[in-house]
């Protein structure tokens, strides 16, 4: 049942990784050409701004959200050597959580006005209709009641850091869901824009953050066959982040009229996480060293690389983009946007998908079909989505310059960032085909994969036999 | 293949070294420190130049 309920939220995420991102391509076409589709949204009554809701709340809660809950379900049972508590209630969990995101879809889509349930909230990426925010509460606690149970009943004491970080996140996550969904509705003015600066920022330092991490620390010593690198820098690096990330969302509205103090402390605290960011760079990159062949052959230790890569650039350029002296300019432009994908769709996607392909065999009982399929959507987050990345900061600092500098409207940008904008869609279009891939591959897999035994490889071209254990490494 | 309820049972215990930050970490967190209390906080570069 445990493992049926982990199948449950690792295929539905992947459903959400597909929707998400195809919204994403037709949105930037629509900036790209404007006015091309229009014929066919009208039809379907999808305006952009309904779109792009549905866009970064699906990918956020259906294909993060759902991938990180999978994972915890996986991991956290095997680090405390005990069966999954109450794999049913999981496994309902699940569907609940996918009702709330399909009944969110409907309704942002719908935009029913005025309706205490089920119209689109105003907070940034909690626009979800109050429906939809009590059935996540509901699925959230039923799953946190699930595996906290699961480690009360551990047979080990010690604690890795990952029950920290993904136990953590739970609760993390339940709180900020409830402060930017709930709480957030009762205020308004510049008291309703500092709890929603506060919810915006959190929805990815206390909820994906600790998550994908969580999932990294248990994926790379695995993978990598060696001893995390530090015990005491991975505890450094957990309480600062809940240090001093919760202080940081005002950094999105260095401009509103609210007491500079409350402003300087969010500036101060995004700056002070590069502490706990420097602390899991170097736990994850000193890791693997020694035995950095291992990711020829491991996919999973790819993709955690991968994110932490992607997750070192985004953490040097948050501090810098949430200070005075650089805010002023990208304020309002897509680099802004630019940031938040190379967090959500770079990094942290890299480390869902780090997860996925060190859980899938494991609760499927299938080698994944096909090393090819696999460089596919590697290659296309490895050298696409850089690409992607780079066209759509270049598209903000071009409009901020346009803006800014030369005194043009927003409409008029258009005009001076066609170039970064068509790179955008193209290599936009391009990772969407990775993300097709990967889910072709486990689709596959599920019929032409080989039997898996607990030591092989997830993909057989690297090796059908089971590998030996690393001497003083991590065991399984 | 193993019992998917058995494999779910079998505890993993993942082996943890006493790796120290290294001297250059020190360096970016004063860095990062000078950076959040001096430079962060302050207008210094307004757009009106």
């Amino acid at each position: 049942m445990a493992e049926r309920a982990i199948r449950l939220w690792l295929w539905s995420s992947v459903f959400w990784l597909i929707l998400g991102p195809i919204l994403g391509v037709i949105q930037s076409l629509q900036f790209l050409i404007p006015g091309s589709l229009d014929a066919y949204l009208v039809a379907l009554e999808l305006p952009y701004s309904q779109m792009r809701i549905i866009h970064t709340n699906v990918l956020i809660f259906g294909w993060l959200g759902m991938s990180f809950v999978a994972a915890i379900l996986y991991i956290l049972p095997r680090l405390a050597g005990a069966p999954l508590h109450r794999p049913d209630l999981a496994w309902w969990a699940g569907w609940l959580w996918n009702a709330a995101w399909v009944a969110a879809v409907i309704l942002i889509w719908a935009g029913i006005p005025g309706h205490w349930l089920v119209s689109v909230q105003a907070a940034e990426v909690g626009e979800a209709p109050l429906l939809t925010d009590i059935l996540v509460v509901i699925s959230l606690l039923t799953v946190a009641y699930c595996v906290h149970t699961t480690i009360l009943n551990r047979q080990t004491r010690r604690l890795y850091v990952s029950v920290w970080y993904l136990l953590g996140g739970l609760y993390t996550t339940a709180a900020t869901y409830l402060v930017g969904n709930f709480l957030v509705l009762a205020f308004s003015g510049p008291g309703y824009q500092v709890i929603e600066a506060w919810w915006l920022h959190n929805a990815v330092g206390m909820i994906i953050t600790p998550l994908g991490l969580g999932i990294a620390y248990y994926v790379i010593p695995l993978a990598s066959q060696q001893p995390l690198y530090s015990h005491r820098l991975s505890i450094v690096g957990f309480w600062t982040l809940m240090a001093f990330y919760p202080g940081t969302g005002l950094h999105h509205f260095l401009q509103m009229p609210v007491p500079a103090w409350i402003t300087e402390f969010a500036v101060i605290s995004s700056v002070l996480l590069g502490i706990p960011v420097l602390a899991v760079i170097v736990n994850f990159l000193a890791t693997p060293r020694g035995n950095w062949n291992r990711i020829v052959a491991s996919y999973p230790l790819r993709f955690a690389t991968l994110g932490t890569i992607f997750y070192l650039a985004t953490c040097i350029q948050g501090p810098f983009q949430s200070t005075h002296a650089v805010n002023w300019y990208i304020h309002f432009t897509e680099w802004v946007q630019a940031h938040a994908h190379l967090a959500l769709a770079g990094a942290f996607t890299c480390y869902g998908m780090a997860g996925i392909f060190w859980i899938f065999p494991r609760v499927t009982g299938r080698q994944l079909y096909s090393r090819g399929w696999a460089a596919v959507t590697f290659w296309s987050m490895a050298i696409f989505f850089p690409i992607f990345y780079i066209g759509f900061t270049w598209s903000g600092v071009a409009t901020s310059a346009s803006v800014n500098l030369l005194g043009n409207t927003l409409y008029e940008t258009l005009n001076v960032t066609w170039i970064p904008r068509a790179s955008r869609t193209i290599m936009g279009a391009a990772v969407l085909f990775g993300f097709l891939a990967f889910a072709w591959l486990l689709l596959a897999s599920l019929w032409r994969g080989r039997p898996f035994e607990e030591g092989m490889n997830e993909v057989p071209e690297m090796g059908t036999e089971p590998l030996a254990a690393a001497e003083g490494g991590a065991t399984a | 293949m193993s019992d998917p309820q058995s494999r779910n049972r079998e505890p993993i215990q993942i082996r943890e070294g006493h790796g120290r930050l290294p001297w250059w970490g020190w360096v970016l967190i004063v860095l990062a420190l000078i950076y959040a209390f001096l430079i962060g906080p302050f207008n210094w570069f307004p757009p009106q130049g």
